[in-house]
């Protein structure tokens, strides 16, 4: 029954990606044998193939210049947003079309879309795998703080990957599904998600309603879509980098392996401080004869990562404000994402909130489970609980003046819509640009730009005489999407969306035609290998009983075989697989009588040994 | 807001300013559990549209009626009948109370920051003060205005409430957004 289709959740992270659905026993991450359930977020560029997760990752100080991690900073993103970024990545970043960015990886160039494509490809696959059936559903999980631009580019992504994106959900939402329906939660509950690249809170309401279900209401919500781990590495490693070079001022700490060296370190110096006041590390550079070793201790990296861990504070502050609340109205602090391992991460929240966080669920999977569960109740699963989100900033349009006339507010519960009525400024104007911004600023040139929409098809009127009424409408997925009525004729005028980043619809097809036309070359070159072994196979076999075939088979039979044989043997070398098949069906048709022959001589001396036997 | 659709009737509530919050909010947890488009995830297109549609039409609905302000000029405009009020009129004096306000907060603004927290807060406090004011003499006029409509809608007389009070409503409000403004100012947002 398709109304019932498995609807797996998908956390699409900046460092680590997976997979969770609900299982007969209950909600789990998926877990592949031997692999864990974690694929991270990298990927390795070879023979114009991917390779992600694990194996990726490790190729980064082996073939740097190969090698793409962090795509989802990039996603949504357009060059000049991402000053701040670009120098820490050891990939090269470039300028496209309407303000995109492509990576560059030799001589090829990728959107990020496409990027985290093959990440969310590999996380399907292994999902495929352990459940042994096709996925063709998903929601996946963005961080709350993302604007429409960087959820319509998780979107694309998916469909790119093959995936219907049934749902966009926030990460700290989809971790307060996990922990209230596994806890029973009721009261006030703070979210707080410092993951690899971004920064979340979510303060949520949560009751349980007069019998009907649960309600999971988000009050507000803060953040920060460029704060995370991988700022924290890039700190560890500048520091690193100055240390280096203070006692080997000739080292040459230019290009990608140096820097993913660097970050490797920083990773590990992270992870180790997590657990311990100090660790040793050691950068080597063997090219360079370079071995340095030193000693990294926890108040160096605390002091290192305070200020951004005191901006997060803020965001604190500004999501309690926002939802009414103060940090004692809050009953319970969920901490989500692998960062909130770090020991000032934690005592920091503690202070802030007065209370202990709860850490009852693994960090690195409740977001994937959460989204698991909602997947469940999308597919029809379950119907004990809604969810209500919220749009995490301001919604409007540009007026005179350049200033921004918000029209859906920050924190308004979604699906939310707001209509405003736009005329003509001369006589018979049949389209009217309206021009879309996101943002918390007073002036459109603060705010971001999410794209122009150009209004046509106005019956021609004097002018200020038509009344179009356009309704913006933020769905359930923080996305939005706009229709227009001309109120005087009633009728429906076309809406053309030039969006400001992105992909076009179009952009997308190509890229996923593309994508299948690929598919359709790894298909071939699969069966080729394939076909190759069977025919080798029959080789083989042929040769085995070649000898018997002479007293079986008539001579023109035999040359018959041997010819069909030497036609397999050229087609195997070709790169054809249909062909190859065709003639080893062929082959198999001539073969047949002998395949008969030495069957029935098999059975024949089968049957005489039996006689014999029964005889003595 | 949709000029149509009728919240409190959506949300069966009397049409009156006082509010039951209790009512409002099982209301609205009732109202969502049976339309949020997530429970039509895998219906038709047509059927998915028409939830998002009316999802959006409950949290507006929602939206409105906890926002006292918002919820007094939705009433007001229905009493009113059509009738026009003056929509900029303040009671006497009030606007150069806030002019002076305004420019207090401006020279705080260029002041350093941190510098007159105490200040600060003391004009939070009195502009907090006044809004608690303005919310009673609000919620007392409608309560006489809508006891009027009553009254003559039982004796089947076409319901018109003093002009006069429908007025004084109006100036309410105004005077209220001009507090939330400065309000908001005083918080370091300069928008709206």
């Amino acid at each position: 029954m398709t109304d019932n289709e498995r609807i797996i959740g998908i956390d699409l992270g900046t460092t680590n990606s997976l997979a969770a659905t609900v299982f007969e026993h209950g909600p789990e991450a998926i877990h592949a044998e031997g692999d864990g359930a974690i694929v991270p977020s990298v990927l390795l560029r070879g023979d114009g193939r991917w390779i992600v997760g694990d194996a990726a990752r490790e190729a980064r100080t082996i073939e740097p210049e190969r090698v793409v991690f962090s795509v989802k900073r990039l996603m949504g993103r357009d060059y000049g947003d991402l000053a701040q970024d670009l120098p820490h990545l050891p990939y090269p970043v470039e300028p496209a079309q309407r303000g995109l960015v492509r990576v560059r990886i030799g001589e090829e160039t990728f959107t990020p879309q496409e990027l985290s494509a093959e990440i969310l490809r590999a996380v399907k696959a292994r999902a495929e795998r352990v459940l042994g059936e096709t996925v063709r559903k998903a929601v996946i999980t963005v961080p709350a703080y993302f604007d429409d631009a960087q959820r319509q580019a998780t979107r694309a992504a998916g469909r790119i990957a093959g995936l219907e994106v049934v749902r966009i959900l926030n990460e700290p939402t989809a971790a307060a599904i996990a922990y209230g329906l596994d806890q029973k939660q009721q009261g006030t509950v703070a979210v707080y998600d410092l993951g690899g690249g971004t920064f979340d809170i979510s303060i949520l309401q949560l009751s349980a309603a007069q019998g009907s279900g649960s309600v999971f209401k988000v009050l507000s919500t803060h953040g920060d879509t460029h704060l995370g781990g991988d700022d924290f590495d890039a700190l560890i490693a500048a520091e690193l980098r100055r240390r280096l070079l203070a006692r080997h001022p000739q080292a040459n700490l230019d290009g990608p392996l140096p820097s993913h060296l660097l970050r490797k370190t920083a990773e590990l110096i992270k992870i180790d401080l997590s657990r311990a006041l100090d660790t040793e590390y050691t950068l080597e550079l063997p090219g360079q004869g370079i071995a340095f070793t030193d000693r990294f201790t926890v108040q160096t990296l605390d002091a290192l990562i305070a200020p951004l861990v005191e901006r997060t504070l803020e965001s604190c502050r500004a999501a309690l404000q926002a939802a009414g609340k103060t940090p004692q109205d809050v009953e319970d602090v969920v901490l989500v994402g692998g960062c909130t391992r770090i020991p000032l991460v934690r005592r920091r929240v503690t202070a802030l909130f007065g209370r202990a966080p709860n850490i009852a669920i693994n960090p690195d999977e409740v977001v994937a489970i959460g989204a698991g569960i909602q997947g469940h109740l999308l597919a029809g699963g379950r119907r004990d609980y809604v969810l209500l989100d919220v749009i995490p900033l301001s919604l409007g349009i540009e007026t005179l003046g350049g200033t921004f006339s918000k029209l859906i507010t920050a924190n308004s519960t979604i699906p939310a819509s707001a209509s405003e009525l736009f005329t003509t400024y001369v006589d018979n104007q049949t389209g009217v640009d309206i021009n879309i911004y996101q943002g918390e600023r007073e002036f459109v040139k603060d705010c971001r730009n999410l794209g122009r929409f150009r209004l046509r098809g106005v019956p021609p009127m004097p002018a200020g005489l038509p009344r179009v009424k356009v309704t913006f409408h933020v769905d359930t997925n923080g996305i939005l999407s706009v229709s227009a009525l001309e109120e005087r004729s009633g009728q429906q005028a076309s809406i053309e969306v030039i969006p400001s980043h992105g992909l076009t619809n179009d952009e997308i097809e190509q890229i996923m035609e593309q994508a299948v036309a690929h598919a359709v070359e790894d298909l071939n070159e699969r069966q080729l290998v394939e076909f190759r072994n069977m025919a080798d196979a029959v080789f083989r076999g042929i040769d085995k009983v070649w000898d018997e075939s002479k007293v079986l088979l008539s001579g023109p039979q035999q040359s018959e075989i041997r010819e069909q044989m030497e036609r397999v043997r050229h087609r195997s070398a070709g790169q054809d697989p249909i062909a190859l098949k065709r003639e080893m069906d062929r082959l198999g048709e001539l073969t047949q009588p002998l395949a008969d022959a030495i069957i029935s001589k098999a059975a024949l001396s089968e049957l005489r040994r039996f006689f014999e036997e029964t005889r003595s | 807001m949709s000029e149509s659709s009728d919240h409190f009737e959506r949300f069966g509530l009397p049409r009156r300013y006082a509010i039951d919050r209790k009512a409002l909010e099982a209301a609205y947890e009732r109202l969502t559990l049976a339309h949020h488009p997530d429970f039509f995830a895998t219906a038709p297109a047509a059927v998915r549209e028409q939830a998002e549609r009316t999802a959006a039409d409950v949290n507006e609905g929602y939206r409105l009626l906890c926002d006292d302000a918002a919820r007094a000029a939705w009433l007001l405009e229905r009493l009113a009948h059509g009738r026009a009020l003056n929509a900029q009129a303040l009671p006497a004096g009030f606007l150069d109370e806030m002019f002076a306000l305004q420019e207090e907060v401006e020279e705080l603004d260029a002041t350093a920051a941190g510098a007159d927290d105490a200040r600060r807060a003391e004009l939070r406090r009195e502009a907090a003060a006044k809004l608690v004011d303005l919310a009673a003499e609000r919620a007392a006029l409608f309560a006489t205005a809508e006891r009027q409509t009553e009254r003559e809608r039982q004796t089947e007389r076409e319901p018109q409430p003093e002009l006069e009070r429908l007025q004084a409503i109006q100036s309410n409000l105004n005077c209220e957004r001009y507090l939330q403004r400065l309000l908001g100012r005083l918080d370091g947002r300069r928008d709206d």
